[in-house]
């Protein structure tokens, strides 16, 4: 009997500690970061609001507040909500250029130290627009508009070298490491702001306005520098070796041969004085647009010079790029400081010693595959 | 003494009970039986038969004792024997002024025949089941178990109701000591009446004290003679269609007969699918309860959207409407079995549409309820064992309220307090997690894997001492 009475004690006398119904609950999914005046301007958007004449499917809405500090913006909006703010299924976080230029330390600590947080969303730039307007424009492939950027960005990251598989952990992690200067995905939006906001848009086939990922967005420490190009994004890309399928086009006489690499090595040799990048890449054709004997080895070989030549030239692009803006995204301070740890200590500052730190490229490209057809289409002559 | 005084005695002893037939053969010759249990047909075809010609005999005695067709026969001193045989069926014969008497077999069949089982059903198998006839119980397994070492002891149990009680086993396979135990423990039983294998489960279940059962109660004879050949005993009682195996453990409740029969790699499967079942109805709903109110953020997505969407308009907490609905469902299980199968189709109609679907209309509970505890009672219904289902049960009732406070935390506590529980069972010194705790490799060809039948060579040993199955 005293045991019972021990047990049922220890369960009553714990309350009901962490006790909370999920629909009470304003299920964040996707966060907005302003700074204006000195003030920051945060929305929320809540992916369970009213629910729909529809069964099972809700509205979402779009909570916006603002104060001093981000928590106090956070506050700010629970005033509007009926609900308690629950951002454990965060999915992106979206930066004004401003604030980003100003520096993004602030969210990333209050996004680190919450314990609700579980970190593992995306980070994203908002590009000539109001960070706000991205999460409110819907779009009809996905069920809220947090969750179409979100899987958007882990889809394009394995389908396309433009973007980088960047989440919040990832950033992080760069930006605390010396010697490795994080990157972020940039967002716009191309139509009618106002009009892409109204669920009738959604229903229409051609909407009226859509969210687009773009280039890449290169950081100093905490601070936006300046965006890279589409092409410049697959260079640093292959430099970083993140890359999954990439599809670039070869010259080919004086058309292209479309060609996609699915298999890509990179190996960095780190010297005191320079460094060498060693790329293994093979790829299949996709495309030929020119008339060339496809079953001549020669042929090959020289679209897989033009191929090994078109690579090295989007690093090359990439890491001027980055040279240009004096920091070093790809992390090549890092490898520096594993090999020569004493001579990184003396180095005060990597990102200007990066900028003329020659980097050299050396890239090796074979085909595996011409795909379905062996030969270039032709009609032959009989 | 005359035979008018013995009839007197007998029926006031019965109070004139209205069954009681008397007849006078001759002056010397009268016989006595029950109507209600005794068949009047054995009785004139072949009792007063075989009585009529004896009668201008000499010596009357022994040319009746030589001359009676009838295969059963006994001969009884003192008066007070009379009243057990009067019940069972037999027939009472006096003669004047002997003391000795005959009690003569004349049984009526007061049994339903061998039917099929309904509790715990076969495809392939034997279909054959235990009826309330002990005589005939204990053919179903003296026919399956031809060995002349197969054991059958009786003793009686009940002041009132004399029940038979008879404790089978194979001698040189069951561990002698078992035997004894069970023997002992039921010696000491004193209670006025027992009328099925359900009323000596307590008796020999006194140190275990646990929802679980310790032994496993079965109808079917094919499965008491397998648990037979493995060295577990079998405890029989007149009257009752269920016997009882002892010892058991946890993993003979995920085992059916048919296991055997089929392909062992399909056996290991159900066997498998068992286990599963058994654990995904006993942690169901308090999974459900400590995800939707302590550890949303385990739950993905998607579904999180979905399930908070469904529950905006439950006015109850999640967990009152998981208790709710799981009494309901209990409630409606325990009526459909009572009920006779006429009103079975109104209800499941009602069960259906009022539990099922117009609850959720109201909004008394969200859909995912529904499905929580319908997960949970498919999982349920694949065990036959009903000790077994109601430990579940309780089980169930245990985590859902350790995880009312504490979310996934009280949920893992139950489950290792379960799990304790569970290895501190010994039935008959067999330790209740066996063969995986204590780990024993003779009982692992038959526990969750089922090994095929030419590589199951030995019995398990913490059964038996005599371990050869397969001599080769």
């Amino acid at each position: 009997m005293k045991k019972v009475l021990g047990i049922l004690l220890l369960l009553l006398l714990s309350g009901c500690w962490n006790y909370q119904e999920l629909n009470e609950y304003a299920i964040v999914t996707g966060m907005a970061v302003d700074y204006q005046d000195n003030r920051y301007q945060v929305s929320f958007l809540i992916a369970n609001g009213n629910k729909s004449a529809e069964e099972n499917s809700t509205n979402t809405s779009l909570l916006s507040g603002e104060g001093e500090t981000i928590y106090q913006a956070m506050k700010d909006v629970s005033l509007e909500s009926p609900k308690e703010l629950y951002i454990s299924h965060l999915s992106v976080v979206i930066f004004s250029e401003s604030l980003a230029k100003e520096g993004i330390h602030q969210v990333l600590d209050f996004l680190l130290r919450d314990p609700q947080s579980h970190q593992n969303f995306y980070l994203l730039i908002a590009k000539d627009t109001k960070p706000s307007n991205i999460l409110s424009i819907l779009s009809p492939l996905a069920d809220y508009p947090s969750q179409n950027i979100a899987s958007n960005i882990v889809n394009s990251s394995k389908l396309q070298g433009k973007i980088s598989d960047a989440s919040f952990n990832l950033f992080v992690q760069k930006y605390l490491e010396k010697g490795f200067e994080p990157i972020m995905n940039s967002v716009i939006i191309l139509g009618d702001i106002e009009a892409g906001k109204t669920s009738d848009s959604q229903e229409k086939s051609e909407q009226d306005a859509i969210t687009k990922l773009d280039s890449l967005a290169l950081f100093k420490g905490d601070k936006f520098v300046g965006y890279a190009t589409q092409e410049e994004s697959i260079g640093i890309d292959l430099v970083l070796g993140e890359i999954g399928l990439l599809y670039f086009n070869v010259p080919c006489q004086d058309s292209y041969a479309v060609t996609v690499s699915d298999n890509y090595d990179i190996s960095y040799h780190v010297e005191k004085d320079k460094i060498e990048l060693q790329a293994k890449v093979k790829g299949s054709l996709r495309e030929v647009e020119c008339r060339i004997n496809l079953e001549e080895e020669k042929e090959i070989e020289k679209l897989e010079k033009a191929a090994e030549e078109e690579l090295r030239q989007y690093m090359v692009h990439a890491i001027q790029l980055a040279k240009n803006y004096e920091t070093d995204i790809f992390g090549i301070g890092a490898k520096y400081k594993e090999k020569y740890p004493e001579e990184f200590s003396k180095i005060k500052d990597w990102n200007a010693f990066f900028k003329d730190y020659p980097v050299s490229i050396a890239v090796d490209f074979k085909y595996h595959s011409k795909g379905t057809l062996e030969q270039s289409l032709e009609r032959k002559d009989a | 003494m005359t035979n008018q005084e013995k009839l007197k005695i007998i029926q006031d002893a019965l109070g004139n009970s209205s069954d009681i037939v008397v007849r006078d053969v001759s002056p010397s010759l009268s016989y006595l039986y029950l109507e209600s249990v005794s068949s009047d047909d054995k009785i004139s075809d072949f009792l007063v038969e075989s009585i009529t010609k004896q009668e201008k005999v000499e010596d009357l005695f022994s040319a009746l004792k030589e001359g009676i067709y009838n295969s059963h026969i006994e001969i009884l001193e003192d008066l007070n024997d009379c009243y057990y045989y009067l019940a069972s069926g037999y027939t009472c014969l006096f003669l004047e002024n002997e003391k000795k008497y005959f009690v003569i077999e004349t049984k009526t069949k007061l049994d339903r025949g061998i039917s099929e089982s309904t509790s715990e059903p076969l495809i392939r198998g034997p279909k054959d089941s235990f009826t309330e006839n002990h005589a005939i119980n204990l053919g179903l397994i003296r026919k399956r178990i031809k060995d002349p070492k197969l054991r059958i002891q009786d003793i009686k149990i009940g002041r009132r109701t004399n029940s038979k009680v008879s404790i089978i086993y194979i001698e040189d396979i069951a561990l002698p000591k078992s035997v004894e135990t069970i023997l002992d423990s039921l010696e000491k039983i004193d209670i006025d009446g027992i009328l099925d294998t359900g009323y000596i489960r307590d008796f020999l279940e006194t140190k275990e004290k646990s929802f679980f059962p310790c032994m496993i109660s079965t109808e079917r004879p094919d499965f008491s003679c397998q648990s037979l050949l493995n060295g577990k005993i079998v405890i029989m009682v007149e009257n009752s269609p269920y016997v009882l195996i002892l010892p058991a453990v946890l993993t003979d409740f995920l085992k059916s007969s048919e296991d055997y029969y089929q392909k062992y790699v399909s056996s290991t499967f159900s066997r498998v699918l068992k286990l599963i079942a058994f654990i995904v109805t006993i942690i169901t709903p308090a999974l459900y309860i400590a995800l939707m109110t302590f550890n949303q953020e385990m739950i993905p997505d998607q579904l999180l959207i979905s399930l908070a969407t469904q529950r905006s308009e439950v006015p109850f907490p999640t967990f009152m409407e998981v208790i709710i609905f799981v009494v309901l469902f209990e409630i409606l299980r325990e009526a459909d079995i009572k009920s006779p199968s006429a009103s079975g189709a109104s209800m499941s109609i009602v069960g259906a549409l009022i539990l099922g679907d117009a609850a959720v209309t109201a909004g008394i509970v969200s859909p995912f309820v529904v499905i929580v505890v319908a997960i949970t009672s498919i999982c349920e219904l694949v065990f036959t064992d009903m000790d077994f289902i109601n430990a579940i049960r309780q089980w169930r009732l245990i985590f859902i309220f350790s995880t009312i406070f504490t979310g996934i935390i009280g949920m893992v506590s139950a489950g290792l307090i379960l799990i304790i529980r569970l290895a501190s069972l010994e039935p008959l010194n067999t330790p209740y997690l066996l063969p995986f705790s204590p780990f024993n490799i003779s009982g692992m060809e038959d526990s969750i894997f089922l090994f095929p039948s030419n590589k199951r060579k030995n019995r398990p040993n913490y059964l038996t001492k005599n371990k050869k199955r397969v001599k080769s």
